[in-house]
């Protein structure tokens, strides 16, 4: 389990950075959404604002032109005024009335039809009222007043314009604002998208809102109105409509498709993952595969070879059989020549020629009897006894028992680099390999050359046991016996071991030197084999078990 | 008067031998193999016996060993050119079982008349 969730933590990983990408992308495209929309409330809210002021200061333009045109009026009669008072009422929207008091404070004139009750009435009857009276003759200037409530009922403002005749003040323009009418008539059809509200202090003027009550938001934007003496304060937000219209799913869409995303990659990564583990046991079940396909081999090589050894040797051994069934009816045949030409001999006078010629017979016949004896010595199973001797020893008894027979041309050494290399086996037998391979050594070389003789120890290795799998002991002395002459063809060295082979005269070889050198090695449980190639002389290797090294 | 009985399957050797023996004045009987050799011995009641070894039929070793329990009195001379084994395993067997000399072929001529002479000689003491 534990390395399940080990094998896991890469996807989750994965996953987990790329949800939290997504999750902040998405968190700033909301952001942005709302700043967007925060922007556009604010945007809003600055033209709802200048809007209001706009219309606030046009209307008082066009109020105090009509104040301005007061002179003109005097001049004229009331009905001129009303006219054109009405005039601008029309154009103006908001007005509850517009009034002319003179400057006792007494409502003379007022339009539009339906506000006569105020006529002749004290237009100083409250104190804000006559505040503002007060103020704009003193100024001598458009005074507006504070929201105040109007006598027909709801909020407004009054505007106060002096007028002068001469010079002389003659009472003033006053212009009743119904807030409520006059706003509605700014902001009724104005950036629908949005909800207003005005305020003054804390008294809504005005409020377009669903359901009549504006609810304040994250995104209601205030500003403050302030003209003269009114001070509105605006809020402005978009109404849920806009919102919801505003609204893309694109931050939705991101945030699902991100996150599905995510889930995808950690599949994505843990499948990568699996397919990297798998390619990975696969590799090393290939790569098993392959050292066992090798081993496997390798083991059919070394067969191959123990096959060979084994072939060679019963090779031998059948003509072992064969020698020694030749060498019985041989020996009889010698036995019969032999004597035969004995009797012969009894019956001739033994100074003729025929006489010597005849024990010359007898000679040549018993040169017979030695070469079938040494074909018997091969062919015969014999157990010599084995001793305790040392190689060296072996080898340079044989050395110096070869002196005599080596020219001084041939150049002998032996190198060695162990003590004695002490063996077990029969020193004679041994010692007639030595002088067979020496011998064939010397003999290989026509005139000028070196024979070099080398002992070491060496351990049994792996690549050695595969290349000879008689060799079964763990350490072994090896005896080389290198010639530098001509070599031996492939076609020679593949039958040196032949028994009767030879490549000498006839007369001067009898072939038996290296398969009888074969059968004494093997019974010392050891190893002799060549390295030769024409042209590049020639090696006899020898491979005998260290006595005492164990198994 | 000395009877040799010879048991010995190659026809040469046999004349060979046979010749030598009567140049040194001896009665030669032949056999050619173990079994007629001991049909001789039915009849005749020779002194020495010299005999092969490797033989068809009738092995020379059985044929010793049968020869010297059925006549402890004849002297037995094995010979052999060997076989398998060098001629000396069978030879020291030969022996063993009952032969009183044997010698390597080719045999050295005096050496075998003169063991034929000594063999008689203790014959003649008995």
């Amino acid at each position: 389990m534990g390395r399940y969730l080990r094998f896991c933590w890469l996807p989750f990983l994965v996953s987990f950075l790329f949800s939290g990408l997504v999750l902040f992308v998405w968190n700033n495209l909301v952001k942005q959404h709302w700043a967007n929309l925060v922007q556009m409330t604010r945007l809003a809210e600055r033209d709802v604002l200048k809007e209001i002021k706009t219309r606030l200061e046009f209307q008082l333009n066009a109020l105090q032109r009509l104040a301005a045109r007061w002179e003109v009026y005097v001049h004229l009669s009331e009905e001129e005024w009303r006219k054109d008072v009405l005039a601008h009422v029309k154009h103006h929207p908001g007005y509850r009335s517009i009034q002319w008091v003179d400057s006792n404070y007494i409502v003379r004139w007022v339009v539009p039809s339906g506000n006569e009750q105020v006529r002749n009435m004290r237009a100083d009857f409250e104190a804000r009222r006559k505040e503002g009276l007060k103020r704009a003759e003193e100024n001598s200037a458009l005074y507006i007043s504070p929201i105040l409530d109007l006598i027909q009922g709801g909020k407004g403002f009054i505007v106060y314009l002096p007028v002068y005749v001469n010079g002389k003040n003659d009472g003033f323009i006053v212009g009743v604002i119904d807030i409520y009418i006059f706003l509605h008539s700014i902001l009724g059809e104005y950036q629908l998208s949005y909800e207003i509200l005005v305020e003054a202090g804390q008294e809504p003027l005005y409020t377009r809102a669903a359901n009549g009550h504006f609810k304040p938001n994250r995104l209601t934007q205030h500003r403050r109105l302030c003209l003269n003496n009114l001070k509105w304060d605006v809020y402005v937000q978009p109404t849920s409509a806009f919102i919801r219209l505003e609204q893309t799913f694109f931050p939705e869409l991101i945030l699902s498709g991100g996150l599905f995303i995510a889930v995808l990659l950690a599949i994505l990564t843990y499948l990568v993952q699996a397919t990297r583990q798998s390619s990975e046991k696969l590799r090393l079940a290939n790569e098993e595969l392959q050292h066992e396909i090798k081993e496997r081999e390798n083991a059919e090589l070394a067969k191959d070879k123990l096959k060979r050894a084994l072939l060679q040797s019963q090779k031998l051994e059948a003509i072992g059989t064969l020698a020694g069934g030749i060498a019985h009816d041989f020996n009889n045949i010698l036995y019969s020549v032999i004597g035969y030409t004995e009797l012969a001999l009894e019956d001739l006078p033994r100074h003729s020629i025929t006489y010597k010629n005849l024990t010359k017979v007898i000679a040549v016949s018993k040169r017979g009897q030695e070469l079938v004896t040494r074909l018997l010595s091969f062919s015969r199973q014999q157990q010599h006894t084995f001793e305790v001797i040392s190689l060296l020893e072996v080898i340079t008894s044989t050395l110096t028992l070869l002196k005599p027979t080596i020219p001084a041309s041939v150049e002998m050494t032996l190198e060695t680099s162990v003590e004695q290399a002490i063996i077990k086996g029969s020193y004679t037998d041994l010692q007639q390999v030595l002088v067979n391979v020496i011998g064939n050594a010397v003999d290989a070389i026509e005139g000028k050359g070196a024979v070099k003789i080398l002992l070491s120890q060496v351990e049994l290795t792996e690549e050695l046991r595969q290349n000879h799998p008689t060799l079964t002991q763990l350490s072994y002395y090896l005896v080389e016996i290198i010639d530098n002459g001509p070599g031996m063809s492939k076609a020679t060295l593949e039958r040196a071991f032949e028994p009767f082979f030879t490549t000498k005269p006839v007369g001067k070889g009898t072939g038996l030197g290296l398969a009888t050198a074969h059968g004494i090695i093997q019974e010392h449980s050891g190893l002799i084999g060549i390295r030769s190639q024409l042209g590049e002389g020639t090696v006899v290797y020898i491979y005998l078990p260290h006595w005492g090294g164990g198994k | 008067m000395s009877h040799i009985l010879l048991v010995e399957d190659d026809e040469f050797v046999r004349d060979m031998l046979t010749q030598v023996l009567e140049r040194a004045s001896h009665t030669v009987i032949s056999a050619a193999d173990g079994e007629e050799a001991i049909e001789i011995l039915r009849r005749f009641k020779p002194e020495v016996m010299i005999t092969d070894i490797v033989m068809p039929k009738k092995d020379g070793t059985a044929l010793i060993a049968e020869v010297a329990e059925k006549h402890p009195q004849l002297k037995i001379i094995a010979i052999s050119g060997g076989g398998r084994l060098g001629p000396e395993g069978y030879l020291d067997l030969s022996e063993a079982l009952g032969a009183h000399a044997s010698f390597k072929k080719p045999i050295d001529k005096e050496a075998l008349l003169m063991a034929v002479d000594l063999l008689l000689m203790e014959n003649e003491k008995q």
